[in-house]
């Protein structure tokens, strides 16, 4: 039997068939049916206008898409001879927009996409999802202090950053980071920051009252916790101050070279597919990314211990995400109290009319790696080509060789389908790019 | 009041933007969401594309492709019906305002409601009278809570020449910019990256002919473009996006499009005489560094 499934409430539309024997998903058959053609209109544009056009690939993750054009442009001076230093202030802003990104990304995922998908699954009543408005817009609000607005800020510039912040700023934005830690102690952790870090393993994570550990509680109480084990192979490959690119592998970390990253568009209609979404592969195989990934690439105590009983479930992904926002906030304090205004902000690098070489960008955007590839001439975008998470994490294999989410649903309850496709927070704008 | 969200092709930027209004709750008591893209409302897409559902407040976000299928439906078909019913449609955005960013694809195919970029045609021409346009990339959260406590109230906001509000599009972007000062002693921005100068000149700043209120109302609450050193990119006009968008056109060193309404020979003379005072407090550091000393 197959049952057609259009997804609603993800980031676009995807399209799922699945294939039911026996009462289990046999396979699923994912495609993205629409098309925008981004990476065309950059053909031909001045590069800085990358700055401008590609946030606008997402309006979710748009603050990703800036921090990988920029870093691609600025590999491209590298490439040509003329590499660029940045100061460490603008480097610490760029992380510091760049992980409050992510932070609002994480509590979108659980309050708007987890908890509505996971409700018709539990016995009692889950948290509400208003719980996310406040804490998304704060985490937005301090990364204007720096980015100007979100989404859509412009204000990473080959050389550094556009804006110079002084002790105002500074401290608007530790203030208003402690307003957000507090939020998200009162609802989301139900401790401290403090007690929260101590903590190591699942149990203790279970007794707290926040409601993380209730959804995390709800989900054994449910006999959901085994459900949506993937291949249990990730792969980090952007640069950060709280990860490092890797691959793991049956839990044994290895280095990563970019060069092994490929694409591959059998599937897609300019082939006679049935999608618009091309497949990211490393060395020719499909990996996890996100997270579960980075958590596993920062042998993170918790999240380890979670996958040593769970493996790549659906607590392990849902666990990883949301301890990764509080590493996070953690990490944006000691980044903002790190801040030596005294440094540039922006160092004027080579006119780029001068500019003719091909860059690579890599950050880790919420989902994953993000991959911009330019090739400049005299300044002027000849080539732009875009790899996003999703192209990972959605990837469309065959039965015996599957991507990470049909894996994940192959010989799951087909009442279990929603919530496990949309763990991989499914990001169809951002795929058909 | 029942509100319809749709999306025709989009980044959902305004759908994110509008999530980071500061009361966000509080001003959704008002409304029954019959559809949303992502917030809790009363009715899937499918839904709304097979069923005649409520609808007072149409709001459209992305620009109109032809043929573009949602949840096995023709989107503008979509649209067509609901435009009828309801009293109101509000294009979020610029895209579908004016086609913006995904316009450039396929001008032939892609646009706004009721303009092409600044000309007035569109799919929606028969219900012109009823629409809104909000345009900038994105919609400023406070922006669209305004035009939606208004229409609650009953009153129709007065609008300018491309269906814009007045109250928020009649402000020019360089209106409340806190590097006004520079401008008019014609102070240019060394580079990027400082406190102070005008982003006119060299970095390619496009608030001196830009509607909108970004320097009156903030975004996020808190900064905007030009206050993060950032030039404003006209993102709120027909004309977005223009190329080679962090550099002045310049002619004879002077830029080529001049602050809205201001003739060019007028220009040529207030920036004559003020740029033949050296004014010391403006060509000096806010906060010094110590590497300024």
């Amino acid at each position: 039997m197959i049952r057609k499934e259009i997804v609603e409430r993800i980031e676009g539309e995807a399209r799922v068939d699945y294939e039911i024997e026996e009462d289990k998903i046999a396979f699923a058959q994912i495609s993205f049916p629409h098309f925008r053609g981004m990476e065309r209109i950059l053909e031909g544009a001045p590069a800085h206008d990358a700055l401008m056009i590609t946030p606008r690939i997402c309006g979710i993750c748009g603050h990703a898409h800036l921090m990988a054009a920029v870093r691609a442009i600025e590999s491209a001076y590298a490439a040509a001879g003329s590499p660029i230093f940045i100061t460490p202030k603008a480097h610490a802003l760029r992380e510091i927009t760049l992980y409050l990104e992510l932070v609002q990304n994480h509590i979108k995922w659980f309050y708007l996409t987890v908890i509505p998908a996971l409700q018709p699954l539990c016995t009692e009543t889950l948290p509400k999802t208003s719980g996310a408005f406040a804490p998304v817009a704060l985490s937005n609000r301090i990364l204007a202090l720096f980015a100007g607005q979100a989404p859509h800020s412009a204000y990473a510039i080959p050389g550094g950053v556009t804006c110079d912040p002084s002790e105002l700023e500074q401290n608007q934005a530790l203030g208003m980071l402690e307003e957000l830690e507090k939020l998200l102690v009162s609802d989301l952790l139900g401790t401290n920051i403090a007690a929260y870090m101590e903590i190591q393993n699942l149990e203790a994570l279970t007794a707290l009252s926040g409601d993380f550990s209730y959804i995390i509680n709800e989900m054994e109480k449910n006999g959901l916790q085994g459900i949506g084990q993937s291949h249990d192979r990730f792969l980090v490959l952007g640069e950060h101050t709280l990860v490092s690119p890797a691959k793991i592998t049956h839990t044994t970390l290895r280095m990563v070279d970019n060069d092994k990253v490929s694409e591959d568009d059998t599937n897609t209609f300019a082939k006679g597919g049935f999608t618009y979404g091309k497949n990211a592969l490393y060395k020719g195989m499909f990996f996890e990314t996100g997270p579960m990934a980075r958590a596993m690439a920062r042998l993170d105590p918790l999240i380890k211990n979670i996958h040593r009983r769970h493996k790549d479930a659906l607590i392990t992904r849902i666990a990883a995400r949301v301890h990764e926002t509080v590493l996070l906030i953690t990490e944006i304090r000691r980044l903002l109290r790190s801040l030596d205004l005294e440094q540039e902000s922006f160092r004027a690098p080579m006119p780029i009319s001068r500019l003719s070489a091909e860059g690579v960008g890599i950050v880790e955007a919420p989902r994953g790696p993000l991959i911009h590839r330019v090739k400049l001439k005299s300044g002027i975008i000849e080539r732009y080509d875009i790899i996003t998470p999703t192209q990972w994490n959605l990837a469309h294999g065959t039965r015996e060789n599957p991507g990470p989410a049909q894996r994940a649903l192959m010989g799951a309850n087909p009442h279990h389908s929603d919530i496990i496709f949309r763990s991989f927070d499914v990001c169809s704008v951002c795929t058909t790019h | 009041m029942n509100i319809i969200w749709l999306q025709g092709v989009t980044c959902n930027g305004n759908t994110h933007s509008f999530l980071n209004h500061p009361h966000l709750a509080t001003l959704l008591d008002h409304f029954t969401l019959i559809h949303h893209p992502v917030l809790p409302c009363a009715h899937t897409l499918r839904a709304v594309m097979e069923k005649d559902l409520p609808c007072d407040i149409l709001i459209i976000e992305g620009a109109i492709q032809d043929n573009l299928n949602r949840a096995d439906h023709d989107v503008l078909g979509r649209i067509i019906h609901y435009a009828a019913k309801a009293n109101h449609i509000i294009a979020a955005g610029t895209c579908a305002s004016f086609g913006g960013i995904h316009r450039q694809i396929d001008p032939e195919h892609i646009g706004g409601l009721v303009f092409q970029g600044d000309e007035s045609s569109g799919p929606l021409m028969a219900y012109r009278d009823k629409i809104i346009n909000l345009p900038g990339c994105p919609i400023h959260p406070e922006w669209l809570a305004n035009v939606l406590l208004s229409l609650r109230e009953n009153r129709t906001p007065k609008t300018d020449a491309l269906l814009r509000p007045l109250s928020l599009y009649a402000y020019l972007v360089h209106n409340g910019c806190l590097r006004n000062e520079y401008f008019e002693w014609k102070v240019d921005a060394k580079h990027f990256g400082t406190k102070e100068g005008c982003l006119y000149y060299e970095q390619g700043c496009q608030a001196p002919y830009t509607h909108g209120s970004c320097n009156k109302i903030l975004w996020n609450g808190v900064s905007s473009k030009t206050r993060a050193g950032t030039p404003c990119l006209g993102c709120t006009e027909p004309t977005f996006p223009k190329r080679n968008l962090f550099e002045t056109l310049t002619h004879m060193s002077i830029p080529a499009t001049m602050p809205e309404g201001i003739p060019k020979r007028t220009y040529l003379t207030v920036s004559g005489v003020a740029k033949s005072f050296h004014i010391k407090r403006l060509e000096s550091p806010l906060i010094p560094k110590k590497s300024d000393a």
